[in-house]
């Protein structure tokens, strides 16, 4: 699907981050200050667009997971700009910023992350928790059950995560991430804790939500076959990203 | 779901946790309400102790060795319609003959039909021949209704003791009375005046009968007034005044001359008598002991000044007029000059003899109207002699001089003068602090003289003559109301059961939080603010904190019975009494629960609110327990620290040696607390360090160790701080018992280097340090009593205010001390000392006054802060014999010594105020250690008809230590189970470890390490964390305590603390023990599959 005349919806540039490289060698203590600064993402940029779909591939410290972290206001570059919808969100205070997370992004991680103490029902509307809209509120409730019968979660959802196998709880957490209706879905590893069956139902899962919700979504793998899904992909070597020819 | 909902199933769904969070709340609020319940306690069951010794009495008059008319009570019954009931009150022994137990201080209280009044449930009242015993003092004597006991009683007399010429014979009075009944305490039993929880040895008996004993017939030296709410002390203060007479303030008439049963009249009243009468005329009579010239001598005469002018020229201050009997007796005419001798009482308190010269101006015969024998005073022992020969006088009387003429004069003319001088000079000559006269002439013909009374009294103060009422059930209210606060000791005394709970709950509290970190990232990842998640939890925490309050405010109730059963028992020394009951107030419990909630949530807040500064990604991996990953910017000042502390604790402890041992303590102290800071930084930044990586290796054993201790480095700080305070506290607090074992000889010492503390129930006017008075009182025959010195003490009676006394007091015990002599031997030390005052020689400062009316008195330093709630320069108001405002300035404290509970003022200044202040009742005694016992025996048999007891200073101090002493051991015992319920809470953050760490002992079972190496590496872990605690708060303690451990004299509890810390390792090794070996029975290998 073609997207490039399709709005922006989040856009990332020229962002660098460096961490310390902490490493103590036996024989020798040095200095923090003294350690060579390893930047893990160097003046990356990245533009999504609405109802696009990217996946970011790469070897396994490249920064893949930074990168997701970034562009879901979780961290902060060293330098750069992050832009969501058209605002720069570095300026955004700590609760700007869980109101747009809240509102405008979806996460899912390789770890479904299901509260235990909740049944899978109240651990889909766990985000609708912090608004205090009850129009939204009653919204959200419905769209639960329909995201829960969409998934094939209706039996299961008043059962409890360690009653529910990992790829339902996985399913869950994709519900989870899309039930305030974001703009953009962030997943990490999405697949990486489910075995073939679950995973191709899950990659599936999410390419059917990007059609029907025009959601744009980053989705950090290591699996090909869920990457191959994407519109585009992308490989993050040396700290900057480059289109992976399918 | 909603907020309310969420946080429920998440209370629910972490009930274990927080079942155990919810039991350190318990623990603290239970602690600290308990704590609190017991000065509700304390208070209340002072003031019901203060309800049933006063029954309904609501005022009371006391004017112990002043005498008014029995009939004074009904008349102002009649004045005011109330019930106002006379009574009479005397120290006595009591002696049961059977099994020959005695009682010195006894209360003897002449009671008549009105007295069962006061009472709602009197016991019944004794008959002629009858005595009534509260239940102590039949106990201690073994009496019951029908036995008999022998009762001496004091005998006030109507004159003053220590006036000049009274005798000074054993004032006591003998009788044997059946026990009619044994009064309980809530029936009369426990009936006193003073304000003290210990009950007073009481035995009541007839009035009449002991006004008769006394042979003060007709008077009381007591009024009491039933409750009436209706009047204020006021009234009845006013009501005397309308009603009194003068014989209530000893005065009478005899024909033209006023007298006064006390031989002088005060100088208040006889200016109120010359202002109402102003032709009266003051005389002062006074006996010498020889009128002599040229060789002869006429004994024993009563000399008259007076300023009368007789010929119409008043007398030159060295003139006499002699009567023509003294005029042949001496040979002498007019122009003669005469010496008088007399005795004067010196500055020593001791009668001496001194003389004047006087011309003769003229002769008068006998007959004249001025040879008045009325004004000769009533001498006790003198005025009712048959001879001579029978006087029974305080001074010396060599009966050998005593003539035939003598005997005849006496005979015939009784006490008449034999001659007279000025008043003024009589006045200087005979000076003394009980009066300038000794009786007032008035004219013959004073007319209506029951008018000229009336107006006489209504010149005087019934207060001037003691006779005041005293709001005493108010009084003792409010010194029970603002007795010692119990609540507020307690909470110190249980403040490491409190701490350690509050750690515990903080501990635990940050576990299940750090628990659920990876929740806390995933509700930040949802869009939840900070704020909104630190709500949820701080909701959880809160609903936690009201239960736990609630719950350990109840609890508290417990706590505070298990507390005053041991201040029932246990540590009764602290309140010397057993009758404290509990009292819940729930102000108090609702104090109690609030203040638990409020500390525990501030507490958890503290926790949360350092969890929730970890980052977004870090929570959500989950790691939040891990040391930050930014380098903890104090790292460098708590390295600074340790070794800045250590440095100057060791600079101290260098300087500390060379200085005199006064000082060591204080020094060796202050290094020991360095050390503990200094340590406690040092660990904390050796954690630091280790958690940062470099320097330790982990691929040895103890570098392992070292390792996993630091990556929570928090739960071991708290482990270890709590357990090195702990040691700290409880070794400290072992070393500050106060001893008083060998001080005896050290002047410097609480006891002031006397050997006994004498105290008799009848006073000992006897100078005993002179040849007379040794021989009198047999000291003399005695072998083993041969060069004591004793130092005998006067005094006001007054409230204890000592620490033995819970009450809080106003008008302590006034003791009257000799200061040149406790100057000479710089007895005692001092804790504070008055600006001004010089220190080589402070207790010069006592007989010194800045302005009249204020006089200086020292107090042990505890007394006046915690006894009196008062500082140095503070003043206590009295009133003066003669009923003048007396302020007495708090001039300086002692520390701990055997004066404990009195004030201390100059002798010289008490005989000033006080003249009649009995003499001695209190003697100190110095001598040779080796002979304390056999002098502690001879003693208590030569004074055994005073009800002497002698007790050794030491053992004196040691009374009093052990009230501070019993505080002490229930801070050991109290902080030592906060110690342990701290090593249960290490126990309990040691399970979580363990759990935490499933997967990574699971990690080494897989690599080949051996179940014992791992069981090994955890115990040597958590035996790291328990020794460490212990040794960091040993060393310094035992540092700062070095002075008393190497002090010969010092006894170190050593058992007490000693078992304490054992206990406190052995609980920890239990606790480490425990979750190890249940870990180690589960099969850990699964662990790892959950990765």
């Amino acid at each position: 699907m073609k997207t490039v005349n399709m709005p922006v919806i989040a856009e990332l540039q020229h962002i660098t981050k460096t961490f310390y490289h902490i490493q103590y060698p036996a024989s020798s203590i040095q200095h923090p200050a003294s350690r060579p600064q390893h930047p893990v993402l160097n003046d990356l940029s990245l533009i999504v667009r609405r109802n696009e779909s990217i996946a970011i591939v790469g070897p396994s410290g490249s920064g893949k997971t930074t990168l997701l972290n970034i562009l879901g206001t979780l961290d902060k570059p060293t330098s750069g700009e992050v832009i969501l919808e058209g605002q720069p969100v570095l300026k955004m205070d700590d609760d700007q910023l869980a109101e747009l997370r809240n509102s405008r992004i979806g996460f899912v991680f390789q770890l479904h992350y299901l509260l235990p103490q909740f049944t899978l029902i109240e651990n889909v509307l766990l985000p609708v928790l912090p608004t205090r809209d009850k129009a939204r509120q009653s919204a959200a409730h419905e769209r639960a059950w329909n995201l829960i019968n969409k998934v094939g979660l209706t039996l299961q959802a008043h059962q409890r995560p360690a009653e529910l196998s990992v790829g339902e709880c996985q399913r869950a957490a994709v519900v989870r991430a899309l039930i305030n209706q974001p703009v953009l879905l962030l997943a990490d590893e999405p697949t990486g804790s489910l075995d073939a069956e679950n995973a191709t139902m899950l990659a599936s899962l999410l390419n059917d939500l990007k059609l029907e919700t025009e959601l744009s979504m980053v989705v950090v793998t290591h699996s090909m076959d869920l990457a191959e899904k994407m519109d585009t992909i992308y490989r993050l070597q040396s700290g900057n990203l480059a289109v992976f020819d399918k | 779901m909603d907020q309310l909902r969420l946080i429920i199933r998440n209370l629910c769904f972490f009930r274990k946790a927080n079942l155990t969070i919810l039991a350190g709340v318990i623990i603290g609020t239970s602690v600290l309400t308990g704590a609190l319940i017991v000065g509700d306690s304390v208070r209340y069951s002072l003031q019901q102790i203060t309800k049933i010794r006063l029954g309904k009495i609501r005022f009371a008059l006391s004017t112990e060795d002043r005498f008014f008319r029995q009939d004074l009570a009904e008349e102002l019954s009649r004045k005011t319609r109330s019930d106002v009931v006379p009574a009479m009150e005397s120290e006595a022994i009591a002696i049961n003959s059977d099994n020959n137990q005695r009682i010195n201080q006894v209360h003897v209280i002449g009671i008549n039909d009105h007295f069962g009044y006061i009472w709602d449930n009197p016991a019944c009242l004794p008959r002629l021949n009858e005595a009534i015993l509260s239940r102590n003092t039949a106990e201690k004597l073994g009496l019951k209704t029908g036995d008999r006991i022998l009762l001496r009683i004091y005998k006030p007399g109507k004159a003053s003791p220590n006036a000049p010429f009274v005798a000074d014979k054993l004032v006591s009075v003998s009788k044997r009375v059946r026990v009619a009944a044994i009064a309980d305490d809530n029936r009369m039993g426990r009936f006193s005046l003073k304000n003290n929880q210990v009950p007073p040895f009481n035995v009541f008996i007839p009035l009449t009968q002991m006004a008769d004993l006394l042979e003060l017939d007709g008077l009381s030296n007591m009024m009491l007034v039933n409750d009436n709410d209706s009047v204020s002390a006021w009234t009845f203060n006013e009501a005397i005044k309308r009603v009194w007479k003068m014989e209530d303030i000893g005065l009478k008439k005899e024909h033209s001359v006023i007298l006064t049963d006390r031989i002088f009249i005060s100088d208040p009243v006889a200016h109120a008598v010359l202002s109402a009468i102003p032709e009266g005329e003051g005389i002062l009579t006074y006996l010498v002991n020889s009128i002599s010239v040229r060789g002869r001598s006429t004994p024993y005469s009563f000399i008259t000044a007076q300023d009368d002018t007789f010929s119409g020229q008043p007398l030159a201050g060295n003139e006499i007029l002699i009567s023509s009997w003294l005029a042949e007796d001496l040979r002498v005419k007019t122009g003669d000059s005469l010496m008088l001798r007399y005795f004067i009482i010196s500055n020593a308190n001791t009668l001496a003899e001194d003389s004047s010269v006087f011309i003769i101006r003229k002769i008068l015969p006998l007959e004249n109207a001025h040879f008045d024998r009325d004004l000769m005073p009533a001498f006790p022992g003198i005025s009712d002699a048959e001879s001579c020969r029978d006087w029974e006088t305080g001074s010396p009387v060599d009966l050998r001089r005593i003539r035939k003429k003598d005997e005849q004069y006496w005979n015939q003319y009784r006490g008449t003068p034999k001659g007279f001088i000025a008043l003024k000079t009589g006045q200087k000559i005979w000076k003394n602090p009980f009066g300038s006269y000794t009786a007032i002439r008035i004219p013959h013909d004073t007319p209506n003289w029951p008018a000229t009374e009336k107006i006489i009294l209504t010149k005087i103060q019934p207060i001037e003559s003691g006779l005041i009422f005293r709001p005493v059930r108010d009084e003792g209210m409010y010194a029970a109301s603002q007795s010692t606060d119990f609540g507020t000791l307690f909470l110190s005394l249980g403040f490491f059961i409190i701490l350690a709970a509050l750690l515990l709950t903080s501990l635990l509290f940050a576990l299940q939080v750090t628990t659920r970190t990876r929740e806390t990232g995933i509700l930040t990842i949802l869009g939840f603010r900070k704020d909104q998640i630190r709500n949820i939890l701080l909701s959880e925490a809160a609903i936690i904190a009201v239960l736990g309050g609630i719950m350990g405010s109840i609890a508290g109730i417990g706590c505070n019975k298990l507390l005053l059963l041991g201040l029932n028992t246990l540590w009764r020394d602290a309140v010397r009494t057993s009758s404290i009951v509990p009292c819940v107030d729930l102000i108090t419990l609702l104090t109690g629960a609030l203040s638990g909630i409020a500390i525990t949530l501030v507490s958890l807040s503290l926790t949360l609110n350092r969890i929730l500064r970890k980052s977004i990604v870090q929570m959500i991996k989950g790691n939040a327990l891990v040391s930050p990953d930014k380098k903890h910017p104090w790292k460098k000042i708590h390295g600074a620290l340790a070794l800045l502390f250590t440095l100057l604790a060791f600079v101290i402890i260098a300087l500390a040696f060379p200085f005199q041992q006064g000082t060591n303590p204080v020094l060796f102290m202050s290094a020991g607390f360095l050390l503990l800071i200094g340590g406690i930084a040092g660990l904390n930044y050796g954690l630091d360090n280790v958690g940062g990586g470099p320097g330790i290796s982990s691929d040895r054993f103890y570098g392992i160790i070292l390792k996993n201790a630091a990556l929570n480095r928090h739960r071991t700080l708290a482990a270890i701080t709590l357990l090195a305070l702990g040691t700290f506290s409880i070794i400290i607090t072992g070393a500050n018992r106060k001893t008083a074992g060998n001080e005896t000889s050290d002047p410097c010492s609480g006891t002031g280097g006397f050997l006994l503390w004498a105290e008799s129930t009848f006073p000992v006017r006897t100078c005993l340090n002179s040849p007379e008075g040794k021989q009198k009182e047999g000291l003399a025959d005695e072998p083993e009593l041969k060069g004591l010195h004793y130092f005998q003490v006067r005094q006001i009676d007054g409230d204890d205010a000592s620490c033995l006394n819970l009450n809080q007091v106003s008008q302590p015990k006034v003791l009257g001390v000799r200061t040149d002599y406790l100057d000479k031997i710089k007895a005692f030390s001092f804790a504070s000392l008055g600006r001004g005052i010089d220190q080589a020689h402070p207790w010069k400062a006592l007989d010194s006054i800045s302005s009249p009316g204020v006089i200086p008195a020292f107090a042990d330093q505890t007394v006046i802060t915690w006894g009196l709630r008062k500082k140095i320069g503070d003043t206590l108001v009295y009133r003066s014999e003669s009923g003048e405002k007396l302020y007495i300035r708090l001039a300086g404290g002692l520390d701990n010594s055997i004066f404990q509970g009195n004030l201390l003022i100059s002798d010289s200044l008490m005989r000033f105020y006080f003249p009649s202040a009995n003499s001695s009742k209190i003697i100190l005694v110095n001598g040779p250690e080796s002979k304390k016992e056999i002098i502690t025996t001879r003693l208590e048999y030569l004074f055994r008809d005073r009800g002497m007891m002698v007790t050794p200073a030491t053992e004196r101090l040691a009374a009093f230590n052990s009230v501070e002493n019993t505080y002490l051991s229930v801070f050991i015992i109290l902080g030592g189970l906060g110690v342990i319920l701290g090593t249960f809470g290490m126990g309990i953050v040691l399970l979580r470890n363990l759990y935490e760490r499933k997967q990574e002992l699971a990690l080494y079972l897989v690599l080949g390490f051996r179940k014992n190496f791992i069981l090994k590496l955890l115990i040597a872990e958590h035996l790291f964390i328990l020794f460490t605690g212990i040794l960091l708060g040993l060393i310094p303690a035992l540092a700062g305590i070095f002075p008393s451990l190497v002090s010969p004299v010092y006894q170190f509890p050593w058992i007490t603390v000693l078992s304490i810390l054992l206990l406190i390792l052995l609980s920890g090794l239990v606790c480490v023990g425990i979750p190890l070996l249940s870990l180690f029975k589960r099969d850990l290998i699964p662990a790892l599959r959950s990765e």
